[in-house]
């Protein structure tokens, strides 16, 4: 599903980031990516979103390099990504509703089905009551749960969570690491950047380590 | 589309660009009817005139450094008169003294006598030569032109008009294009967080640039609608109150081709600012 092979990261010319990763996310896989603080895992995340091309060696997403890809073959393959921001990235315009039906507006569903979708899943998570809200009304985990309804909801193939539970109690957490197992059974790829060690306790699965831009 | 549109940029966001393309609008509409105005002037000049040749018998003579009186003037007229006068190729010919006895009461200096002469529609193309020539013979001092020679610098500036008002209506269309240009750039800049979220989440390029193209629609219709109507309305009581020469269905195509042109610019500048922003994107 996602090769990377002997990948290479700098920004405008500084030193690498990222150096000579190289790592295969089949379908159906499920990893955390750990490491301290400027290991690169941020990097690492926005290359696994194509939010940044690498600066040397190749990435493959089904079986397409996406550094040889044109913008609409790379947008049609980010619209497989779901991906959780570690600040949200919400719409502090819009309300909870519209921030959730995001992906589906832009991948063109009717207004009644993204009525239908939207309405599911804010039961499912406890927003039900806040669809008319604005996100700035929100407290931090109700903010964090907008976010990851708005990554899940169009059913991605890849899903990439950047510490998707940092704002959530231990309940409303464990209930998202549920959801998350739930949509890795169906085929999702789930990759989750965290630094909590007990959820990888709980809901064990493989670990990618990063250590000063490389996976150990 | 409207739906994502409205999210992405809110409905004020591109009132000025409505209020700029108003003026840009109303302005557009006037140099427009400037031009049809000196179209039609000069349109009927050219019909008016196809057909004529004007004789000047001068009061004053270059080469003999002399002033003829009244009485030489009126002679040499009728003399052209009775040579022309059974012509077949003309059909009209009229002696215009300027005053009843020619002379001009201060400086006692006759005025020249001009006569003006209709030719037959269906002439021979050496008509005007051959009478120009014949008019040498007769009157070796009568000065012969056609009308359109008499009136070639006023309908050389009349064609400087036109090109006048169509280069304001281009400059009109080129400032338009740089303003909307310009807060399109500046609504890119503030929106630059949402814009890079709907890309991370699967919008092309091109999509994000319609969601831009459909905002101004409205603002650019309404903006134009009301630019020309103002200039449409006072037209229209302008023709009822007089003759305003020219067909006003003119003004119609006018009014349509300035709106069609306002929404094309706005559409074709759009996507080309959004498009050349996001080309940084990966």
């Amino acid at each position: 599903m996602i090769n990377l092979s002997h990948v290479g990261l700098r920004y405008d010319g500084g030193a690498e980031v990222l150096s000579d990763v190289s790592l295969d996310i089949d379908k159906g896989s499920f990893h955390y990516l750990m490491g301290q603080s400027g290991s690169g895992k941020t990097s690492l995340m926005r290359l696994l979103y194509i939010g940044k091309l690498p600066s040397r060696g190749d990435i493959r997403f089904f079986d397409q390099d996406v550094s040889k890809a044109n913008r609409i073959k790379r947008a049609l393959i980010r619209q497989k990504i779901g991906v959780i921001f570690q600040d949200f990235r919400l719409i502090n315009s819009l309300s909870v509703f519209d921030n959730i039906a995001l992906p589906l507006r832009l991948a063109g569903l009717s207004e009644k089905d993204i009525k239908d979708e939207v309405s599911s899943i804010a039961k499912w998570i406890g927003l039900i009551d806040y669809l008319k809200s604005k996100p700035v009304f929100l407290s931090g985990g109700q903010q964090q749960r907008v976010a990851i309804a708005r990554a899940v909801i169009s059913k991605p193939k890849i899903l990439l969570a950047d510490e998707p539970t940092g704002s959530l109690d231990d309940e409303m957490g464990a209930k998202i690491m549920s959801l998350f197992e739930e949509l890795n059974k169906k085929g999702t790829a789930v990759i989750v950047a965290t630094h909590n060690e007990n959820l990888v306790e709980k809901f064990p699965h493989p670990v990618l380590k990063l250590k000063k831009g490389t996976i150990v | 589309m409207a739906h994502l549109s409205k999210q992405l940029l809110p409905s004020s966001t591109f009132q000025h660009i409505g209020v700029m393309v108003f003026f840009m609008s109303f302005v557009a509409c006037l140099c427009a009817l400037g031009f049809l105005f000196v179209k039609d002037i000069t349109g009927k000049w050219i019909i008016d005139i196809e057909h004529s040749l004007t004789i000047e018998i001068p009061s004053y003579s270059i080469e003999e450094e002399k002033i003829f009186d009244a009485n030489h003037i009126s002679k040499l007229s009728e003399k052209i008169r009775l040579a022309l006068g059974d012509d077949p190729a003309i059909t009209h010919l009229k002696i215009e003294k300027i005053t009843s006895n020619n002379i001009m009461d201060d400086f006692d200096i006759p005025l020249p006598v001009f006569i003006e002469i209709t030719l037959h529609e269906q002439r021979s193309d050496n008509t005007e030569d051959r009478l120009r020539k014949k008019i040498a013979r007769t009157v070796p001092v009568a000065i012969v032109k056609t009308n359109e020679e008499w009136q070639s610098s006023i309908l050389a500036v009349a064609t400087r008009l036109k090109m006048v008002f169509s280069a304001l209506t281009l400059c009109v269309f080129i400032v338009s294009a740089m303003i909307i240009g310009a807060i399109i750039s500046a609504q890119l800049k503030a929106s630059q967080k949402n814009i890079e979220l709907f890309h991370l989440m699967g919008a092309t390029p091109s999509k994000i640039a319609s969601l831009f193209q459909v905002s101004i629609l409205r603002p650019v219709l309404w903006g134009s609608a009301f630019g020309n109507t103002i200039v449409f309305l006072c037209l229209s009581k302008l023709a009822l109150l007089y003759d305003i020469g020219f067909s006003l269905i003119d003004f119609y195509i006018c009014v349509a081709a300035i709106t069609v042109c306002f929404i094309t610019l706005g559409w074709g500048v759009t996507r080309w600012v959004v498009l050349k922003s996001l080309w940084a994107m990966a």
